[in-house]
């Protein structure tokens, strides 16, 4: 519980802050800023009918740009507060229909390398499963595992265990 | 009188009876357990071993080679004279505590090769055991040496040795990885696949040419099959999701394998070129890590299905598996011994991960390591020793342990992040 | 003076049963006591094995003549005349093993134990009792004798006790000596036990099993022996286990050891051997 919290302050400061931390690349080309607009923006991106199926919208949209979701210990269960990141993705998907999500399930490094990748499986699935029950397509959505093999943060500790238990959304062709 | 004569008979009859001394036959002597572990022999240094190209002494890789073997304690040569050819002084060899005795010599012939003799004495018996002349090129001394030294062990073990076989691991360096392939005390080693993204659990084909692997390198895990001589290539399995875990049945001609193309991963069987595709197991949690049985008509395998991750053995025919280990919430990466009758895997004990051995007849289970991060546990192909990666100052080193405890050592000649260790089989 | 000992001798033959049952009683001590005291090998894996261990009792039963009576020592009271025996072999019994190998643990510094008692005297003790026999007195009732009669009655009773007793020293002395074979052959059995011990710990110290050995393997191995210790030839295996590392590595611990042990007793020497190995058993 103590590091998903820590893990969500992280994310607020990141959003906050326009992400200076080391974190994935992906994030780092937001240069919009309001924090806030997490909730606020979904609202307005509804009414508006058509930012999610801007070709940009990847680049345009806060939440589009948030692309990790981290998980508890030993767990796989998408913690709520990235059920609205989802769905943010769950709506550019849907708007484009061509866009393809590669999702990649990671863990920790304790344990078995391979039971590690099966584990890194199920943390991608369950982000799979979200997007296709908002109606995303099972083609646009491949799941896959990267177990313990690419570690975010590459300490022996409990602060880059936490950063490790992650799935990521990696856009591709 | 005639009491006394019939008492000086019981006498005698009593005493011969109780007090143990037969008229005649054998004396029998029972002897229990064994007192000694390792054989004394001597590696004299041979004649111009300078014949050879390299630093490191022929004989000294022929004496380590042996040491490692946990069967062998080296005497000191001395004083004692060593020319290959002249029957040895056995009395005085004996004398130095030497069992055996190993001498040989090095010339370089015409052809630029070297002409290699040793011969194999057994001091006990003052008898000669072996007589060899070889001729190697003259950059082959760890070859050469590996080679003498299975020859001196299968002599004077009774089984084959494990010098010359290879073993292969992944090594991580900055953000590169490398798959190498090495001799089996960690030496010689040379790359055999570089990538700029991770490669893992690499195992070798049951005749040593080619080794199947998982590679990261398309942003997903996909199963290669290599072939060592030529660094070609192929695709053996890249489905939808994550394909991984790929072990070869011991015919060589189909692997087992984990994919999650239709949702949770589960093992599957596939033919050594990538064709015929099939499920084996039906479960509703993670099935992986299989390995085949040696006799190939079971699959061993970690799965959660329940609850935690533990031990089973399913039929290759229909899947049906039974769970094997019970202690413990974490057992995973079985490896089956050559003979089929040893599992070995990694259990979490108190938040350390240890190797473990099973015997599978009777259940017993004993913790081999006394580290903390201790995995891909890989059997030698004598079934007597077991390679697995550990974990030190926060860098990945190989280790051996033997299952009877004999002898334990690290592979500690690299520089970089070593893991995933898988140990080839006897050279063919 | 012959005829006097012509004549039936009630009171000797009471005074044989007697000396009899003393010896007996001393055998039967001697007996327990060496048997309590072969006790002592066992910490060691070695042990004799007899030749008719079973058809013992049997044997014993079947000596009646001597009287139920007598050969009903019952609780004998002391063992340990058997001590005796203990002091001659002991001198040392380890150099032999201890030479030859300064690695291995010695598995059995515990065979000291069971010798409590120095006291050898107590043998010579029985020795003696035999003798008071005063059981002559017994001179049945005669007819009337006139004092000269009964001078020469007396006299003659006299020279038969003298003669009686030679008699008896000559009985007691054959009785001893007897005895005294029968305690040599008391240590000549410890003395094979020992040397069968220390021939055991040195095939044994030089055994390397073969790695993966499993099962309770046995292995009969046949082998002739000079006295020097020095082993004849190749050992002959008579059981067949079917492994043949373990075989060799057998044969190899066997030819290791010559010489063997040489017994403490020239005359327990045996010139065959029987080697039943148990590798896999810890005594």
């Amino acid at each position: 519980m103590k590091y998903s919290l820590i893990a969500t302050a992280t994310l607020a400061a990141m959003l906050a802050a326009c992400s200076t931390t080391p974190t994935a690349p992906v994030e780092e080309k937001a240069p919009v800023a309001a924090a806030p607009a997490a909730a606020a923006a979904k609202p307005a991106a509804v009414t508006a009918g058509d930012p999610f199926a801007d070709a940009d919208a990847l680049n345009k949209i806060p939440l589009l740009q948030k692309r990790s979701i981290y998980f508890e210990f030993d767990s796989f269960a998408i913690p709520l507060d990235y059920v609205s990141i989802i769905e943010a993705h769950s709506k550019y998907l849907k708007a484009n229909a061509g866009a393809k999500v590669l999702i990649q399930g990671n863990t920790d490094e304790r344990g078995s390398r391979e039971y590690n990748l099966a584990l890194g499986q199920k943390r991608a699935d369950a982000v799979k499963s979200n997007l296709t029950l908002l109606g995303v397509k099972e083609s646009q959505v491949e799941a896959v595992s990267l177990g313990e093999e690419k570690p975010k943060a590459t300490g022996h500790d409990e602060a880059a265990w936490t950063e490790n238990r992650r799935a990521d959304l990696v856009y591709g062709n | 009188m005639k009491v006394f004569r019939h008492a000086f008979a019981l006498l005698a009859a009593l005493s011969c009876l109780l007090l143990g001394l037969p008229a005649s036959a054998q004396l029998n002597v029972e002897i229990y357990g064994a007192g000694a572990d390792r054989i004394p022999i001597t590696i004299a240094d041979f004649g111009d071993e300078s014949a050879m190209q390299g630093d490191d002494k022929l004989t000294g890789i022929i004496r380590k080679d042996l040491e490692l073997s946990g069967m062998f304690r080296m005497i000191s040569q001395g004083t004692l004279p060593a020319v290959e050819g002249t029957v040895p002084d056995y009395a005085a060899w004996r004398g130095q505590g030497a069992d055996a005795l190993v001498v040989g010599s090095l010339s370089r012939n015409p052809n630029g090769m070297v002409d290699v003799r040793f011969r194999l004495y057994d001091v006990t018996r003052t008898s000669e055991l072996l007589s060899l002349k070889l001729s190697v090129a003259a950059n082959q001394k760890r070859a050469l040496a590996h080679h003498i030294a299975n020859k001196i062990y299968e002599k004077l073990v009774g089984q084959p040795g494990i010098f010359a076989t290879r073993i292969a691991y992944v090594e991580k360096v900055g953000n590169r990885y490398q798959l190498l392939v090495a001799d089996f005390d960690g030496e010689n080693a040379v790359p055999a696949l570089l990538s700029a993204e991770p490669i893992m659990s690499p195992t070798w084909s049951p005749d040593g040419k080619q080794i199947a692997y998982v590679s990261f390198e398309k942003k997903k895990p996909i199963v290669y099959v290599a072939t060592l001589a030529t660094g070609r290539r192929i695709t053996l399995a890249n489905y939808k999701g994550s394909n991984s875990a790929p072990a070869w049945s011991p015919d060589g001609r189909r692997l087992a394998l984990t994919l999650t193309k239709d949702g949770l991963s589960q093992i599957y069987i596939v033919n050594a070129d990538g064709s015929g595709l099939r499920r084996l197991t039906s479960s509703n949690g993670i099935d992986t890590e299989p390995r085949w049985s040696p006799d190939g008509s079971s699959i061993y395998f970690t799965s959660d299905r329940g609850g935690s991750p533990q031990i089973y053995r399913a039929s290759v025919d229909n899947g049906n598996a039974q769970r094997l280990s019970f202690a413990g919430a974490y057992n995973v990466t079985p490896r089956i011994s050559p003979d089929g009758k040893t599992l070995v895997y990694v259990s979490r004990n108190n938040g350390r991960f240890q190797i473990t051995m099973m015997d599978l007849a009777s259940q017993q289970t004993q913790v081999l390591t006394d580290s903390d991060r201790d995995e891909s546990p890989s059997f030698a192909p004598d079934g007597r020793t077991i390679l697995y990666a550990t974990e030190v100052g926060g860098r990945g080193v190989l280790s051996v342990v033997s299952t009877d405890g004999r002898t334990r050592y690290r592979l500690n000649n690299r520089a970089g992040d070593v893991r995933e260790p898988t140990w080839g089989p006897f050279e063919k | 003076m012959e005829h006097t000992f012509q004549r039936p001798e009630p009171g000797k033959w009471a005074s044989a049963v007697f000396s009899f049952a003393m010896h007996a009683l001393l055998l039967g001590a001697l007996f327990w006591g060496v048997q309590w005291q072969s006790r002592p090998p066992e910490p060691v894996s070695v042990e004799l094995v007899r030749a008719m261990p079973a058809s013992t009792p049997p044997t014993v039963e079947r000596q009646p003549e001597p009287e139920a009576r007598v050969e009903t020592p019952p609780p004998r009271p002391e063992p340990k005349p058997v001590e005796e025996k203990a002091p001659e072999p002991r001198p040392a019994p380890k150099p032999d093993i201890a030479l030859k190998e300064p690695e291995k643990k010695k598995p059995e510094p515990k065979r000291e134990p069971p010798k409590p008692e120095p006291e050898k005297k107590v043998e010579k003790k029985p020795e003696p009792k035999p003798e008071p026999k005063p059981v002559e007195k017994k001179e049945e009732p005669k007819p009337p004798m006139s004092d000269l009669d009964k001078m020469l009655a007396r006299e003659n009773q006299r020279v038969r006790e003298v003669k009686n007793r030679a008699i008896q020293d000559q009985q007691t002395a054959d009785l001893n000596a007897k005895l005294d074979a029968a305690a040599n052959a008391a240590s000549m059995g410890r003395a094979q036990a020992d040397w069968v011990h220390r021939i055991s710990q040195k095939v044994r110290s030089n055994l390397i099993l073969p790695p993966g050995t499993t099962g309770n393997p046995k292995l009969v191995f046949r082998l002739q022996i000079l006295p020097t210790g020095e082993i004849l030839g190749e050992p002959k295996l008579v059981s067949n286990t079917g492994n043949a590392a373990l075989e060799e590595a057998v044969r190899r611990a066997i030819l290791k050891s010559s010489p063997l042990p040489k017994p403490e007793k020239n005359e327990v020497f045996q010139r065959d051997l029987n080697f039943n190995f148990f590798p896999m058993q810890n005594d």
